[in-house]
C-alpha cells in the first residue's frame, strides 16, 4: 500500500527532527515540506507561505491570545492565589482536594473557548503555579490540566462541533446540546480517579493543616467573589446575547484588567509583563498551530487519510466492530494531525461508512470529538502537551506519561457512551423539537 | 493522462458539488481517461476564500469559487448579489450572459479560465415571527455576511450585524442575532429549524458560483480534451441552472418537514425591496468603472433598470 | 534575555530588535482587544462595525512579529530529552544542526512569504470584508516577521558556535528550574519565575 509507505517514511523524518531537538512548529512545517516536495507535483513553498497565512489570521484564533493574556493579569497580581485560598476552604473534605480546580476549572473554561489549546493555557497559566507552590503532586497536576484542557472541545462552544456540523449536515445546536452531558461525564471520570488516586496514594497530596469552621469558610469565601464576578461577566456576555465566544475572550481581559486596577496590582511595568508574556505564550502555541495547518494542508495533497480511510472502509465490518476500527484509525492519525484537518480530510470517505452502517451521525459527532481530543494528548503533535512543555518546562515525553492516565479515560468514556447512547442523544431530543 | 486535483467549498450533499462531481464524470468519460479530475470538497484541500488565488498561483490547477466574496476588488462580482436586479432565473441568465465578457476578460487577464457559473438559490428571511411587511423588521438584530447584504439590510431597518458564519447557531441561541437573510441551502446547512419558525422567499438575488481554470493548465491539454471539456462545462451550466431551482423547491419542502412555515414575500416587502435595489444599484454604478457599467448597460436597458 | 556575560555594540543593539518585536507584537495583541471592543460597542450603539478582519490582521501580525523574541526567550518548544543526555562535543554538533536546521526553514519561510506578499501586490488581491485592505499589506509583516527569525537564528548558531548559551536554551518554566519553597502552603510564586512561561 503506497499510502503506507509513504506514510511510514514521513513518520520517520518527524521522529528524527523531534527527537534532534528541533523545535516542534519547525518540525511539522519540514514533514509538510518533505511531504509536498517529493511525494506530490504541487509547489510547496507557494503552499507554505499561503498556507501559513491563511491559517494565521483567523477569526476564531483571535480568542486565544486574548484569553492567554487574560491569564497571565490574573496570574500576576494576586486574584489567582485569593482564589486557591478562597478554594481550599470548601475543597478539603475532597480527595484530591486543590487537584480537582483544574477539572471544574477547565468544565468552566470550556463553557467560555472553543478550543483545547485555550482552555489548558489559561487555566494552566493560573493553577500550575499554584498547586506546584502548594506543594501537589507534579504528575497529577499535569495529568489532570492537560487532560481537561480538552474539555474546551467538547463542551460548547466547540470549534470542532461547528466543523462537523457542517460536515456532515448536523444541527450545530443539537450537536451542543449532545456534548454538555458526554462533557460532565468525563468531568466525572476525572474526579473519581483523582479521588482513588488520592485515597490509595494519599502521601502525594500535601497534608491539610486547616480546621476551618463554617463561619471561617464562608469569611474565607469572599476571595472568590472577584474572580467570580470575572466567570459571571464572560459567561454573561455570552449568553446574554451580548457578544459571540470569541468576542467573550475581551470581556475577559478587560474584567481582568479591572479587577487587577482595583487590587492595585496594575503598574506600567507589570501591565508591560502580562503583554509580552502573553505574546510568548500564545505566538509559541500559534506558530505550531499554524505549521501543523500546513501539515495537514500537505497531507490533503498526498491523499494519505483519505487512502487510510477507504482501506478501513474495504473491510466491510459490523457496527461496532466498524466503531472500534474508527476509533483506532484516528487515535493514530490523532498523533500526528490536528483533529479538525482529521475529520475534514477523512469525512467524504468515514461519514459515508458511518451512515451506511446505520449509526446516528449526531452522536458519531460526539464519538470523534472525545477522540479528537484523546489526540490533544497523544505524541508526538498533541497541543495540550505543547502547551503545558512551554508552561511547565518539564519535557514533553514527562507530560505523556502524566496525561495517560487520562487518555485511557476518555477511551473509557467512549466505551461508555457506546454503551449508552442516550448520554449522547437525550438532551437534544427533549430540549428540541 | 492528467489528473487535476481541484478544490471547492462546500460538502458533498451541497448541489454545486454534485453538478462539479457530473461535470468531472463526463469529462473523464469522453475524454476517454485522458483527464480525471480529483475532486477534493469542503474546504478539505485549500479554503474556498483562497481557492481563487490558489488557482491564479499555480498551487492548484481547478477549483470552484464563490464571485460574491471578491466584491471588493471589483464591484461586478457583487451585482448578482443586489436585490431585484435579476430576481428570476430567467433573469440571473441573462444577467450572467451579460457580465461573461467582462468577467473572461478580466479572469484571462489574471491567467485563469471560467469553465462554467452556478447560480445559488435565491434568498429569503428566517425569522421567529411571520412577515407581514417590512415594518416587521424595524429593530430586528439581521446577521448579514458582506456589504451589500449589510446595506439591503439597513434599508430595511434591520438592526445589521456583522458575524462570521461558524457563529451563527451559538448566536441565535443567546439572541445576538434574530433574523438571517441566506438561501434554503444554507438554512439547511445550519438547520435554521433550531432557531427559527419562518422562512419567507423573497427570490430577489441570485448570486453566482464559477468553476475557474488555470490557463497554463488547461493549453497544456491537447485540443480534444480542450473541447471535452469546454462541451461539459456548457452542460454543467445548463444543468447548474435547473439544479438550483429543483433544489429550491426541493429544499423549501425540507425546511416545510421540520416545521418551518414557508411563505412568499408580501407584495409590499417586495416593492421596498425593489426600490432599495434601484437605490444600490445608482451606489453600484458610482463604484463600478465605466467599462463594467457598460458591459452590462444592454442588460440594464433590457429589464428598464435604466 | 540573558545569553551571555559580554555585551558589545551589536549584542545590544541586536537585543533591542528583538525586544522592540516582542513590544510591537504585543502592542498588536493589544490591537486585537481594541478591534473586538469597537465591533461590541457599535452593536449597542446600533452602528455595524466589522471588526473581525482587523481583529484577525492584528492576530497575524502580533504571531509573526513575535516570533524572533518567543524564540530568543526560550518559549518555542521542542523536545530535548534525547540530546539533553549527550556528551558535550556531541550535543554541540547537535545544537549546530538544530540551528541550521531553523535557520534554513526560516530563510525558505521568509523567501516565500516575500514573493506571496508580492503576488498578493500584482494580483491586486484585497481582504473580503469591510475594511477591503490590500492583503500585501499584513502579508509584509508575515515577511518581517519572518526576517527577525531568521536574524535570531544567525545570532543562535554563532552563540552556539562560539560555545556561549544561547537564548532558546534560557527555557523554563514554573515546574522546571527555579525551586519553589512548598512549605508555605500561601506562599504563591518566587518573583523571579515571571519570565517563565
Ligand atoms: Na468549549
Ligand atoms: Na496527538
Amino acid at each position: 500500500m503506497a499510502a503506507g509507505v509513504l506514510a511510514t517514511i514521513l513518520f520517520t523524518v518527524m521522529l528524527i527532527l523531534l527527537a534532534g531537538g528541533v523545535w516542534i512548529a519547525v518540525s511539522l512545517g519540514i514533514v509538510g515540506w518533505v511531504a509536498l516536495e517529493f511525494f506530490t507535483p504541487a509547489p510547496a513553498g507557494s503552499l507554505l507561505a499561503s498556507t501559513v497565512w491563511d491559517s494565521s489570521w483567523n477569526w476564531a484564533l483571535t480568542a486565544l491570545p486574548l484569553f492567554v493574556w487574560m491569564g497571565e493579569i490574573l496570574f500576576r497580581t494576586r486574584l489567582s492565589q485569593d482564589m486557591f485560598l478562597g478554594l481550599s476552604a470548601w475543597l478539603s473534605w475532597l480527595p484530591g482536594r486543590l487537584v480537582h480546580v483544574n477539572i471544574v476549572g477547565c468544565g468552566i473554561m470550556a463553557a467560555v473557548a472553543g478550543s483545547s489549546a485555550v482552555t489548558c493555557a489559561t487555566v494552566g497559566r493560573i493553577s500550575l503555579p499554584e498547586l506546584k507552590a502548594r506543594g501537589y503532586d507534579e504528575r497529577m497536576i499535569l495529568g489532570t490540566l492537560a487532560g481537561s484542557g480538552t474539555l474546551g472541545l467538547l463542551i460548547p462552544p466547540s470549534i470542532m462541533l461547528i466543523v462537523y456540523g457542517v460536515i456532515s449536515q448536523q444541527s450545530i445546536s443539537r450537536l451542543f446540546m449532545a456534548g454538555v452531558l458526554p462533557g460532565i461525564l468525563i468531568i466525572a471520570l476525572f474526579m473519581g480517579y483523582v479521588m482513588i488516586w488520592s485515597w490509595l496514594r494519599p502521601e502525594l497530596t500535601p497534608a491539610d493543616t486547616e480546621k476551618l469552621s463554617l463561619k471561617e469558610k464562608l469569611w474565607r469565601s469572599r476571595y472568590l467573589i472577584p474572580v467570580m464576578l470575572l466567570i459571571i461577566a464572560v459567561l454573561g456576555s455570552i449568553y446574554g446575547g451580548f457578544a459571540t465566544p470569541t468576542e467573550a475572550a475581551t470581556v475577559g481581559v478587560i474584567g481582568s484588567l479591572i479587577l487587577a486596577g482595583f487590587s492595585r496590582s496594575l503598574t506600567p511595568k507589570t501591565f508591560m509583563d502580562t503583554l509580552l508574556g502573553a505574546v510568548r505564550t500564545s505566538c509559541m502555541i500559534t506558530f505550531i498551530l499554524v505549521t501543523a495547518a500546513f501539515l495537514s494542508m500537505a497531507m490533503g495533497f498526498t491523499g494519505i487519510p483519505r487512502h487510510l480511510a477507504t482501506w478501513v472502509d474495504s473491510l466491510h465490518l459490523s457496527p461496532y466492530a466498524l466503531l472500534f476500527v474508527l476509533g483506532i484509525f484516528y487515535i493514530i492519525l490523532g498523533c500526528f494531525l490536528d483533529g479538525v484537518s482529521m475529520l475534514v480530510l477523512t469525512a467524504t470517505v468515514v461519514l459515508p461508512m458511518v451512515k451506511a452502517a446505520g449509526i446516528d451521525l449526531l452522536w458519531f459527532g460526539i464519538f470523534a470529538v472525545i477522540v479528537v481530543e484523546a489526540a490533544q494528548i497523544t505524541p508526538p503533535v498533541g497541543f495540550n502537551l505543547f502547551v503545558l512543555q512551554g508552561m511547565s518546562g518539564r519535557d514533553i515525553l514527562h507530560i505523556t506519561k502524566a496525561a495517560m492516565p487520562f487518555f485511557f479515560l476518555m477511551m473509557l468514556g467512549l466505551v461508555i457512551i457506546t454503551l449508552v447512547p442516550q448520554i449522547v442523544t437525550i438532551l437534544p431530543q427533549t430540549m428540541m423539537r | 493522462a492528467t489528473t487535476w486535483l481541484m478544490a471547492s467549498g462546500y460538502p458533498e450533499e451541497n448541489f454545486h458539488t454534485k453538478n462539479i462531481r457530473m461535470f468531472i464524470d463526463e469529462v473523464e468519460d469522453k475524454s476517454g481517461g485522458e483527464l480525471t479530475i480529483d475532486l477534493q470538497p469542503n474546504d478539505s484541500l485549500i479554503k474556498l476564500d483562497s481557492i481563487k488565488r490558489a488557482v491564479q498561483s499555480g498551487q492548484i490547477p481547478i477549483g470552484e469559487i464563490r464571485l460574491g466574496v471578491y466584491g471588493n476588488e471589483d464591484p461586478m462580482y457583487i451585482l448578482a448579489g443586489l436585490p431585484f436586479i435579476a430576481p428570476t432565473y430567467e433573469a440571473a441568465w441573462e444577467l450572467k450572459d451579460a457580465q461573461k465578457p467582462y468577467f473572461d476578460k478580466l479572469f484571462d487577464e489574471a491567467g485563469m479560465k471560467v469553465l462554467f457559473y452556478s447560480p445559488w438559490p435565491g434568498q429569503g428571511f428566517y425569522t421567529k415571527f411571520p412577515v407581514n411587511g417590512p415594518d416587521d423588521f424595524a429593530g430586528v438584530k439581521l446577521r448579514i455576511y458582506s456589504t451589500s447584504t449589510q446595506e439591503m439590510g439597513e434599508l430595511l431597518g434591520f438592526q445589521a450585524t456583522i458575524l462570521p458564519f461558524a457563529e451563527i447557531p451559538q448566536a441565535f441561541s443567546t439572541g445576538l442575532i434574530e433574523a438571517l437573510f441566506t438561501s434554503p441551502q444554507t438554512g439547511i446547512d445550519i438547520q435554521a429549524w433550531d432557531n427559527t419558525d419562518y422562512y419567507t422567499d423573497v427570490g430577489a438575488l441570485y448570486s453566482k458560483n464559477a468553476v475557474i481554470v488555470s490557463k497554463a493548465a488547461f493549453d497544456a491539454l491537447d485540443e480534444a480534451t480542450q473541447t471535452v471539456i469546454l462541451e461539459a462545462a456548457k452542460t454543467a451550466e445548463k444543468r447548474a441552472w435547473e439544479m438550483s431551482e429543483a433544489t429550491t423547491t426541493e429544499q423549501k419542502g425540507i425546511l416545510k418537514e421540520h416545521g418551518m412555515t414557508v411563505t412568499e414575500a408580501p407584495e409590499s416587502l417586495v416593492e421596498k425591496m425593489t426600490e432599495i435595489g434601484g437605490k444600490m444599484l445608482v451606489t453600484w454604478k458610482e463604484s463600478a468603472s465605466p467599462e463594467a457599467v457598460e458591459a452590462v448597460t444592454p442588460f440594464f436597458k433590457s429589464k428598464g433598470l435604466e | 534575555m540573558t545569553q551571555s556575560g559580554r555585551t558589545g555594540p551589536l549584542r545590544h543593539t541586536l537585543d533591542g530588535v528583538y525586544l522592540v518585536s516582542g513590544v510591537l507584537a504585543g502592542l498588536f495583541l493589544m490591537g486585537i482587544a481594541l478591534s473586538i471592543i469597537a465591533q461590541i460597542i457599535g452593536r449597542f450603539v446600533g452602528v455595524t462595525i466589522d471588526g473581525t478582519e482587523l481583529a484577525g490582521f492584528c492576530m497575524a501580525a502580533s504571531t509573526f512579529l513575535g516570533l524572533a523574541y518567543t524564540l530568543k526567550s526560550g518559549t518555542h518548544v521542542r523536545v530535548n530529552l534525547a540530546t539533553r543526555g549527550l556528551p558535550a562535543g556531541i550535543k554541540q554538533v547537535v545544537e549546530v544542526l538544530c540551528c541550521l536546521i531553523g535557520l534554513a526553514a526560516s530563510a525558505y519561510f521568509t523567501y516565500f512569504s516575500i514573493r506571496l506578499a508580492m503576488q498578493s501586490y500584482q494580483f491586486g488581491d484585497v481582504s473580503p470584508g469591510l475594511i477591503a485592505a490590500p492583503f500585501w499589506i499584513p502579508q509584509t509583516g508575515m515577511a518581517i516577521g519572518g526576517g527577525l527569525l531568521v536574524i535570531a537564528f544567525v545570532d543562535e548558531l554563532i552563540l552556539v558556535l562560539k560555545g556561549e548559551m544561547p537564548g532558546y536554551q534560557t527555557e523554563e518554566g514554573v515546574l522546571a528550574g527555579k525551586p519553589i519553597d512548598s512549605t508555605n502552603p500561601d506562599a504563591g510564586m518566587p518573583a523571579d519565575v515571571e519570565r517563565s512561561i
